[in-house]
Order: structure tokens, then C-alpha cells, then sequence
């Protein structure tokens, strides 16, 4: 946690242990927005109130910021900021200036989130507390939509290396979904600012596609949703950019081999909760920990709906596997402890301590005899791990 | 967009709130939390005034509910310990994503509040008009593996001594019941209120006869009489209703001599029932025989509350069983003792239900 000693008044510069309440709310940094006394501060206030004049602006995009329009993102997305918010952060890692929304063309058939961030149907569906048992129609255009997503992403992988943005990945997610007629879906689904996620080292999931230019030595997941043909394909895979050392390669291998593990279970009658015991033994197995707090989920006409499953041990999830259901088997695995941090834009997850954390997802099919992946991996698909490709 | 008012008032610095976390500060045990039900008038807001206002020496935050999650957020008071005045804060619920989040905006909310607060021993959720807690017991009962800053601690119906006769035999359709039903049967602590306003002269009988009725109902629920609930603290909180492990309820659940079936006294058909089986049963059995039973309604039972001492073969601890609704979980707690009688015994409080159907497949459950 910061030093709270080591704030000085902006105006007279002794300590401070005060702060102006409008910073706080705007979440604009303690440094300029800290004061001895209420005095100082009523002092200050004529010249200190452009602060937050300056940040409502960036808000409604008047901006004053020299970098076209670039900004740090707030609020799960629904405002922005110029100036890097304050957070005790956990890793290395830092949040960087996020670009302006995307466009999609007019063609493209949009989930009802798209126009106002808020995906009310499934917020209201039955779906939410019963697991639906797709019929034929349905399931087969899974099976289109979860291939073009996996088309989707392979794209992505191609382009990661050392020196390209996270942003540029996203650029590359949101014109391909387009171009083969789908629709990005995370982009505003809660007021998720871009078409991805792309979480890189201590970062869990939920990382939101930035300038930040990926480095020698980074893992980076991509994770990406496609809506096509009124139905949901999701997916995500940790990319090695350049050479990584022995800890990260070891770690992501750990995490492919748990979802490897957990799909291999899926049949009619199993149990949702076996699902946790199967990657918590395994991560165990390598020392690694489970991230608790985010669980697979069922999909289909609806981004996330029943079932919830989580990849820890000993859990009270409800319910057994039924041929016809489709769902998400998507384990975090970190290389320190379990614990989970937000950052302040209301998105990103990342490790309590600061150390790597790893992801896989596939979107399952449970079929008669056990499972089919929606989006299991092409022949066409980059060679990206090499325990794979011998 | 010239700002020409005065200053506002600065605020003191303190760590910075996060909407969502697992494990900002550490707890080292987790806060009970109470859910409090109860008819408009049966004196509930009474009883949270009473503890709200009472000098404890503990210090407690009440969650109103009285918006909902559409508004976002939930009025809280807190009394600031021994002397201090009630403090009104209010709880933001992480609105959002929550689809792929295991923990429901609601305990993120409490959670927060106990990060924010410096110490707090107990946590009263005040539900206005709901008629069923069972989901936001399902919502708050959350898996050890958590291991969050809050625990569900035990759900209290407060009952009007007065009135709950009437309320229990309103004109019901054969697919609902009055809420008063409801309350009872998923209630750990029953309290009976406003027992002085039933007439001096046959109180004792009608007492003893409306407790009857409410055991007939839930026999597992333990009752306490009172007068504008003023009610003893130590008795409604810290009674880890939840905790698999928890000496007092596999007591009362081995004490052999206690009848715990019920007749069926009323037409709505919600009752308690209790089975037994001497021989021990294989626990994998026993848990496809609850899944039938909870999660694919075999049966047409509808069972609310669940609770049983299991004696599981070629084990020696007894393993206890709890469920609410679907929301299910067999532990192992402790060896069996030397003087104890290992059996198995399992108590159902629910709609519809037959002894003979439960005890008869329980019995196939047997290890051979």
C-alpha cells in the first residue's frame, strides 16, 4: 500500500493528509489533489479546480491532450482519463492510453450491448439459473461461428511478437471478426472499450488492448468472442513474445495441460464442480495456484449464462453434463498465489503479488458420448507451442 | 462549465476502495453475516433497531435492501461501538460483468464494507418483502476455497405471536404458499414476537401450541419468544449455521430421543421429516441419491432445507451434509466417538415429501 507520509501538499508542501474529494471521485492523481490542511486547500481551490475541468473535458473528448485522442480508460469503460490513475500496483506492468472506439459497419448484425452497453436480455434470460440443451440448428451454428473465432485468433497469434501494441492485436481481432461478417463481442459489452482482451504477464484476464508494445520475454493472452449467426464462439490462448524464460514457459504449459485435462472429463454425467478438482490437482501438482474468482460459463445465443464453473476444488457448483449443452472451460493459473487485484479502469484482473498468470479457453460441445471443442486448433494454425509441434 | 461554488470539504486519505478483489487486506475470520426476514409489522426493523441501538460492546452493520440491485447501491448502518452514534454508509453493488464472476455483486458489496471498516464483528441483511431467502442464501453461502471476508452465518424469521395463525392459513393456490410458510421452513432461529400481546389466560397453551406448529413446519429451526424484540445477541448471532463443522447442530442431530418427523398439519404440505439407517452407506451413492432428489426433482419433492449426519463406509469420521434448494455439500468433520452411536440420520424440510419413498432409496445407498 503507498506511504500516505509521503504526500505533500500541493500548495505548501509540508505533509499531507487530506485530499480534495472531487479528485477522489474523478479518480485523478493524489499528487496534485493533496493538502495539509483545509486551508491550503481552500487557498488552492480557484487554481486546483482546473484539474478537474481539464479531466471532464478528456471525458467528453474536448480533449486538450496532445496524442489524438489516446486515453486512459476508467470506469469499466463509460469514462477517460489523461492522466495514469493512481493504484499501488502489484507487478511491473502499467496501464497505457487506449485508442477511440472502433467502427462497425452498418451490415453487421449487433448484440443488443452494441448501442447502449448493457446487455439487458441476458441480464433478464432464464438462462442465467437453467443450462440450456441446444437442439441441432443452434448447435451447428456454433460450430460456424466457434471456427470463425478460432480463425479470428489464429490471425492474432500471427502478428505477436516483440514490438507490436496490444492495440494493433485488437485492430487485427476487430477487422478480421468484420470481415468474415461477425461482430466483435466484447467490444461495449459493459462498456468494454475494445474488440479483445489482452492480458500480458501479471495481468489474469480482462486486459483492455492499450499502447503498451509488447516486449522480449512477455506472455501475452489473447482472448476473443465472436457473434455470428445469433450465437457466441469464445476462446483464448497465452502467446510467448520473443524468447521467455524457463518459469513462463513452464507455467503456460501447466495452464494448456489443465484445460487439456478438464476437457478430457467432459461426458454425459459429470459433474460440473469435478471440473476444479481436475485443474486444482494438476496446477497443484507443478506448484502453481488457481485463480478463484472467475469461472468457465455456459454460451450460446447468450455471451455468459448458465452454467458457472469453477476451476478450484472441493466448489458447490450445481449440476451434471448433459449431450446438447455448450460451455466454456477456461482455467487461470498463476505462478505465485491465487489472489486477484482490479486495476482502477474496472477491468483488468492481475495477481495479488505481482507474478505471471496463464490462461487457456475452449468453447465444449457435450455430445452423446462425451465432448466435441468448438474451437479446437486447425492445421492452419500458428506453431506457437512446442510441446505441441515436436 | 465554470465550477463557481465554494470549495468542498477535503477528506481525509485513506487506502483506496476497490470495486472487486480477492484479498486486499487479510482477514483472518470472516464476518457472519445474518439474514433477517419477517412480515411488515412482525417487528423486525424493531429487532434491527434493538441491535443497532443496544449497547453490545459490537460493532454492526445493517444492510438495508431496500433498493434492490437496479438502483445499485444499498443504504448500510453501522453504530460505531460502545456510545457512537449510527453511521450511514452507503454500498456500492459492482454492477456488470458478473456473468463469469463466482462471488454475486452482493458479496463483493459486503466484502468491501469490511475492507472499509476498521473492525466489524457482524453483519445484519434486512430483506424487505421476500418472500423466499433461499437464493440469497445460495448467493451467500460461498465454497471455503473462497475464503472470503464474509460468512453466511444463519437466516432469522421474525413472527408476530399475534398474527401468525392467520398468516399461516391464508387462502393459498396449490403451487404457493403464504410467505409465512416459506420464512419458517428456511429459517435457523424463529422469532417468536409480541408474545405479550396474546391473552394472559391460555398464553401458555396458545404458545406452546404455535410452536408446535412452526416445528411442525421446520423442527430443525430453534425458537425464541419475545417481546418487541428485545432478544439476547449471543443468542441470534455467531450461530454458524453453515459451518459444516459446527458442534451444536451434529449434536441435536445424533440425539437420538428427538422425534423430528412431523404430521402434516396443514394443507400446504411443508413439513419436516427425518430418516434413518443404522447400516453405513457408500458416500458415492448417497450423493447421486441427493442429486436425483435436488438437482433432477426425482420424486416431484420440493425440498428447501436439508441437514443429516452421514456414517460412510470404511471411514471413521462422521461426515455431515447440508443443503439449501440445489446448493449442496457433504463434509467429513470429525471421528466418530467411542460412545457414540454411528448412524445415519438425515432431516428434510420441504413440499411434497414421502418418508417411505426417501427412506426406501436412502436404504439402497447401503455399501454392500
Amino acid at each position: 500500500m503507498a506511504d500516505v507520509a509521503t504526500l505533500s501538499c500541493a500548495r505548501c508542501s509540508k505533509p499531507a493528509n487530506l485530499q480534495c474529494p472531487k479528485c477522489v471521485e474523478l479518480k485523478l492523481p493524489r499528487e496534485a489533489a493533496a493538502f495539509c490542511t483545509q486551508d491550503c486547500f481552500k487557498a488552492s481551490w480557484s487554481s486546483h479546480k482546473s484539474v478537474h475541468l481539464k479531466a471532464k473535458q478528456a471525458d467528453l473528448g474536448m480533449g486538450t491532450s496532445d496524442s489524438e485522442g489516446w486515453l486512459y480508460c476508467l470506469k469499466k469503460g463509460q469514462s477517460r482519463t489523461p492522466k495514469i490513475p493512481y493504484f499501488d500496483w502489484t507487478g511491473t506492468l502499467r496501464p497505457y492510453p487506449i485508442s477511440s472506439r472502433r467502427m462497425v459497419p452498418a451490415h453487421i448484425v449487433l448484440p443488443d450491448w452494441a448501442a447502449d452497453g448493457i446487455p439487458t436480455i441476458e441480464l433478464n434470460s432464464d438462462l442465467q439459473r437453467v443450462v440450456e440443451i441446444k437442439t441441432p440448428d443452434p448447435i451447428e451454428r456454433m460450430r460456424e461461428t466457434c471456427l470463425i473465432a478460432r480463425k479470428v485468433l489464429d490471425a492474432a497469434a500471427h502478428v505477436v511478437r516483440p514490438g507490436i501494441t496490444t492495440d494493433e492485436i485488437d485492430r487485427v481481432v476487430h477487422d478480421v471478426t468484420i470481415a468474415a461478417g461477425g461482430y466483435p463481442s466484447p467490444l461495449n459489452y459493459h462498456f468494454f472499450p475494445k474488440s479483445c482482451c489482452t492480458s500480458v504477464n501479471e495481468v489474469i484476464c480482462h486486459g483492455i488492448p492499450d499502447a503498451r508494445i509488447l516486449e522480449d520475454g512477455d506472455i501475452v493472452n489473447v482472448d476473443v468472442t465472436v457473434y455470428y449467426k445469433g450465437v457466441h464462439g469464445d476462446l483464448n490462448e497465452t502467446y510467448f513474445v520473443g524468447n521467455v524464460d524457463e518459469e513462463s514457459r513452464r507455467l503456460v504449459q501447466c495452464t494448456y495441460e489443465c484445460l487439456e485435462k478438464a476437457i478430457s472429463i467432459v461426458k454425459p454425467g459429470m459433474r460440473f464442480r469435478e471440473v476444479g478438482e481436475v485443474v486444482n490437482r494438476h496446477a497443484s501438482m507443478s506448484g502453481l495456484s488457481v485463480v478463484k474468482s472467475i469461472c468457465g460459463h455456459g454460451i450460446g445465443e447468450l455471451f455468459h449464462c448458465a452454467p458457472n464453473i469453477p476451476h478450484y476444488a472441493r466448489n458447490k457448483a450445481v449440476g451434471v453434463m448433459k449431450a446438447g449443452q455448450t460451455f466454456t472451460i477456461e482455467p487461470m493459473i498463476n505462478a505465485g498465489v491465487w489472489r486477484d487485484r482490479m486495476w482502477p479502469d474496472g477491468w483488468t484482473v492481475v495477481t495479488a503479488d505481482g507474478q505471471r498468470s496463464a490462461q487457456f479457453e475452449h468453447t465444449l460441445l457435450v455430445t452423446e458420448t462425451g465432448v466435441e471443442v468448438l474451437t479446437a486448433r486447425l492445421p492452419s494454425s500458428p506453431k506457437v507451442f512446442p510441446w505441441l509441434d515436436a | 462549465m465554470e465550477e463557481e461554488e465554494a470549495p468542498p470539504l477535503a477528506v481525509e486519505i485513506e487506502q483506496p476502495v476497490e470495486p472487486y478483489s480477492s484479498g486486499a487486506k487479510d482477514i483472518d475470520v470472516p464476518v457472519g453475516v445474518t439474514v433477517i426476514t419477517g412480515y411488515l409489522g412482525s417487528g423486525k426493523s424493531t429487532l434491527v433497531n434493538h441491535i443497532l441501538n443496544t449497547q453490545h460492546g459490537k460493532r454492526i452493520a445493517v444492510i438495508l435492501n431496500e433498493f434492490g440491485e437496479e438502483i445499485g447501491v444499498e443504504r448500510a448502518m453501522i453504530n460505531e461501538g460502545d456510545g457512537g452514534a449510527l453511521v450511514e454508509e452507503w454500498v456500492e453493488l459492482a454492477n456488470g460483468c458478473i456473468c463469469c464472476t463466482v462471488k454475486h455483486s452482493l458479496v463483493q458489496a459486503l466484502e468491501q464494507l469490511v475492507q472499509r471498516k476498521e473492525r466489524l464483528d457482524h453483519i445484519l441483511l434486512e430483506t424487505t418483502g421476500l418472500a423466499n431467502p433461499a437464493p440469497l442464501a445460495s448467493v451467500l453461502w460461498l465454497d471455503d476455497q473462497l475464503e472470503s471476508a464474509v460468512k453466511l452465518d444463519s437466516i432469522i424469521t421474525v413472527v408476530d405471536a399475534k398474527n401468525l395463525r392467520f398468516q399461516l392459513s391464508e387462502n393459498q393456490s396449490s403451487s404457493s404458499f403464504p410467505e409465512a410458510y416459506l420464512q419458517i421452513a428456511f429459517a435457523d432461529v424463529v422469532i417468536l414476537n409480541k408474545v405479550d400481546l396474546v391473552s394472559p389466560e391460555g398464553s401458555k397453551d396458545f404458545l406452546e401450541e404455535l410452536e408446535k406448529e412452526i416445528h411442525s413446519i421446520n423442527s430443525l429451526a430453534s425458537i425464541i419468544r419475545s417481546v418487541r424484540s428485545q432478544v439476547d445477541l449471543s443468542m441470534i448471532l455467531d450461530c454458524r449455521a453453515y459451518d459444516a463443522t459446527h458442534a451444536s447442530h451434529l449434536e441435536s442431530l445424533l440425539e437420538e430421543s428427538r422425534a423430528l418427523s412431523t404430521q402434516d398439519l396443514h394443507d400446504s404440505g411443508v413439513r419436516t421429516l427425518c430418516i434413518c439407517e443404522q447400516q453405513n452407506v457408500d458416500l458415492e451413492k448417497v450423493r447421486l441419491w441427493l442429486e436425483e432428489i435436488l438437482w433432477e426433482k426425482k420424486y416431484d419433492m420440493d425440498v428447501y432445507r436439508c441437514k443429516g449426519v452421514l456414517s460412510v463406509h470404511s471411514s471413521n469420521q462422521l461426515h455431515t451434509l447440508q443443503a439449501v434448494r440445489e446448493i449442496y455439500e457433504i463434509v467429513a468433520t470429525r471421528d466418530w466417538k467411542k460412545e457414540e452411536n454411528q448412524m445415519n440420520k438425515i432431516v428434510f424440510i420441504g413440499h411434497n415429501l414421502n418418508k417411505n419413498v426417501l427412506a426406501e432409496s436412502f436404504r439402497a445407498c447401503v455399501a454392500c
